[in-house]
């Protein structure tokens, strides 16, 4: 069975509502680290299982070739995986604002484990809060450090036919560190989100 | 609640739930400890409740956990920790004396936020024993690099194979494009190395390619790559050394070649090698061009008669 | 005598929103705009005495927006509705000329609180 795809109306309002998570999550990012975050338009869109590692690469192009990534699965009502990527630059840039160590791997990559926990835990957690469904998490896991957008993504056959592409940027204002985060979700959240997102909408 | 639950069950099983549980306040002062925390670590629960966790755990990276605690407070979101980056929380022993091969328990940890009943502030930090998944997982990994060591090599010699080399020769190309430097790439081939199995077997054949493979790696410094590029050819990347430095080592190699047979059962084999060498220089465009060179020159080195050095030039 | 309202948010749904949360009683004339390039477009016109403005927006955001007003000497009374709720940015919003700031998700009642705090409209 697949999962109908949003219509229109239902995608503008997931937009909607992913951009109030976005703000959360930023708001979020700068309470903790005491800077300003520039949040831009959140771009999502559904793309098929086959085109994904496609459309994440194209997503990247131009802003460098080596990649950092993190996973991290929820579950509950709404259940997926959200991968957050991030720019060399942008690691060392998170790095120096935090003052860790120079060197230190374990902490640096403690810092994006704990980063990626911040955006995609204020981000779902916005979004499910608003359409009212429960979501928790796993704890996020380190991909890939240092390497091409294709060695952290595997092109193996994907449970989930539709991906939500979720393309949100998080650029502090004293540096660009900048961050992709894309969500995957089952057929039966598609629905759960839905339901959700009717509901929103008709509280209007 | 349901009738059959008393009203201590969620106490016991707080405190006898096979996973460390404690509540901390905002200034780790400690709201709860249960029985595995105090079973390893012989601290008991009346002793540090209402404490400071870092007065009865000075080694506790107390900094980090401040910090941590705050912001999972302040942000009212759950925060993990997993052994592959932080090996453990506590620095408890482990319960795999016998098959562990660790010193420590792995922990993963997760800070869970919520108001007490006078709405102040706690997390709740849960440690789980992962020890085993993470000694498992070392193994795989120790396994994997193993393999990945193996994959390099060439089995009958053990120097590397071609392909470990040209992954090697790219990055060094990379890097003297990029910071400046010297680089110089020699190929050798064994003149006549088809008389040698005709006449004594392949067996010998094969103690020739050992043997010769020892002394050209005994003559390599530790930033050189020695590797069968084939059959009885082999490559050698010789980093930081231009042409004259490489013209030296070659002769040397051969002279060592031609000096020295080989023996095997009995019979001495005498052995001559043919090289070509070449040096980068900024008009070559990739690391293929400049085993090309090499190449070229070695095909010379052939032709003029064998048994010599010849170095790459552009009319090749 | 009605009041000229300009909604400005990328989202349409957003708008339809606001649309929908507008106390009934306030008797308006209400104008879109979908990104700041419209509203300052529609501001020119004299279309935004009240505006209801989004901060996050493509072309021109919501700070490019109140600049424009400032600089081009345009009289509107702002509220800013937007999902970036860092207190930077509702002090830079303040700072620029905006009356009142409402976090999203709003809902009637918290829409109808700013209007009357910023003294643009109240019910009874």
């Amino acid at each position: 069975m697949k999962a109908e795809p949003l219509n229109v109306e239902e995608n503008e309002v997931l937009q909607e509502v992913i951009n109030i998570g976005m703000g959360q999550a930023g708001a979020s990012l700068a309470k903790l680290f005491d800077v300003f975050v520039n949040l831009s338009v959140p771009r999502v869109s559904w793309v098929n299982d086959a085109d994904f590692i496609d459309q994440v690469e194209k997503l990247v192009e131009g802003h460098g070739s080596s990649w950092a990534g993190v996973r991290q699965a929820f579950y509950n009502q709404l259940e997926g995986e959200a991968f957050a990527i991030y720019g060399a630059a942008g690691c060392q840039q998170l790095a120096g604002l935090i003052g860790y160590v120079d060197g230190d791997n374990g902490a640096e990559e403690e810092l994006l484990l704990d980063v990626t926990n911040i955006l995609v835990g204020a981000c779902l957690v916005g979004v499910a809060k608003q359409i009212g469904k429960k979501l928790d998490f796993v704890a996020p896991t380190l991909v890939g450090m240092g390497k091409p957008i294709s060695d952290l993504l595997y092109k193996r056959d994907r449970e989930w036919d539709q991906c939500l592409l979720i393309e949100v940027n998080f650029c502090l204002e004293e540096g660009d560190f900048s961050c992709h985060l894309v969500t995957l979700m089952s057929e039966a959240s598609i629905e759960q989100l839905r339901s959700g997102l009717i509901d929103f909408m008709e509280s209007y | 609640m349901t009738a059959a639950l008393g009203d201590n069950s969620l106490g016991f099983i707080i405190d006898r739930v096979d996973v460390g549980i404690l509540v901390v306040t905002e200034n780790l002062e400690v709201v709860l400890w249960n029985r595995f925390m105090e079973a390893n670590s012989k601290v008991a629960a009346e002793t540090i409740v209402g404490t400071c966790l870092l007065e009865s755990f000075p080694d506790l990276p107390g900094k980090w956990l401040e910090k941590k605690v705050r912001s999972v407070c302040l942000l009212n979101n759950f925060a993990f920790t997993s052994w592959q980056q932080r090996p453990y929380l506590f620095n408890f022993k482990h319960h795999r004396p016998i098959t562990g091969g660790v010193t420590h328990m792995f922990q993963n940890c997760t800070f869970i936020p919520f108001e007490g009943s006078e709405s102040e502030r706690l997390v709740c930090i849960t440690l789980f024993d992962v020890t085993d998944s993470a000694i498992s997982q070392r193994e795989v990994q120790q396994a994997q690099a193993e393999l990945e060591e193996l994959s390099n090599r060439d089995p009958l010699t053990g120097i590397y194979n071609r392909r470990f080399m040209e992954t090697e020769l790219n990055k060094e190309f990379k890097r003297v494009r990029r910071h400046g430097g010297t680089l110089s790439v020699l190929f050798l081939d064994l003149d006549f190395f088809k008389n040698v199995n005709d006449t004594y077997g392949h067996q010998a054949g094969d103690q020739v390619l050992i043997e010769v493979t020892q002394r050209i790696d005994g003559m390599t410094r530790a930033t050189d790559c020695l590797a069968r590029y084939g059959g009885e050819e082999f490559a050698i990347i010789l980093p930081e050394t231009d042409i004259s430095g490489g013209l030296t080592f070659a002769n040397r190699v051969r002279e060592l070649i031609e000096k020295t047979p080989v023996y095997y059962e009995g019979h001495a084999i005498t052995l001559t090698a043919s090289l070509g060498l070449s040096e980068y220089d900024e008009g070559i465009e990739s690391h293929d061009a400049l085993l090309d060179q090499s190449d070229k020159a070695l095909y010379v080195a052939k032709e003029q008669g064998r048994n010599r050095v010849v170095c790459y030039t552009p009319d090749m | 005598m009605s009041v000229a309202l300009l909604i400005v948010d990328d989202s349409g749904f957003s708008r339809k929103a606001m649309l929908k949360s507008i106390p009934e009683g306030w008797d308006v004339d209400i104008t879109q705009a979908a990104n700041g390039e419209e509203a300052l477009a529609a501001l020119r016109k004299g279309l935004g005495e009240v505006v209801l403005l989004d901060l996050t927006m493509p072309v021109l955001d919501g700070f490019g927006v109140l600049e424009g007003i400032r600089d081009e000497g345009l009289e509107a009374k702002v509220v800013v509705v937007s999902a970036d709720i860092q207190p930077k940015a509702k002090f830079r919003v303040m700072s620029l000329g905006a009356l009142g700031f409402l976090q999203k998700p709003f809902n009637k009642e918290s829409l109808a609180a700013i209007l009357a705090e910023c003294g643009v409209y109240s019910e009874g």
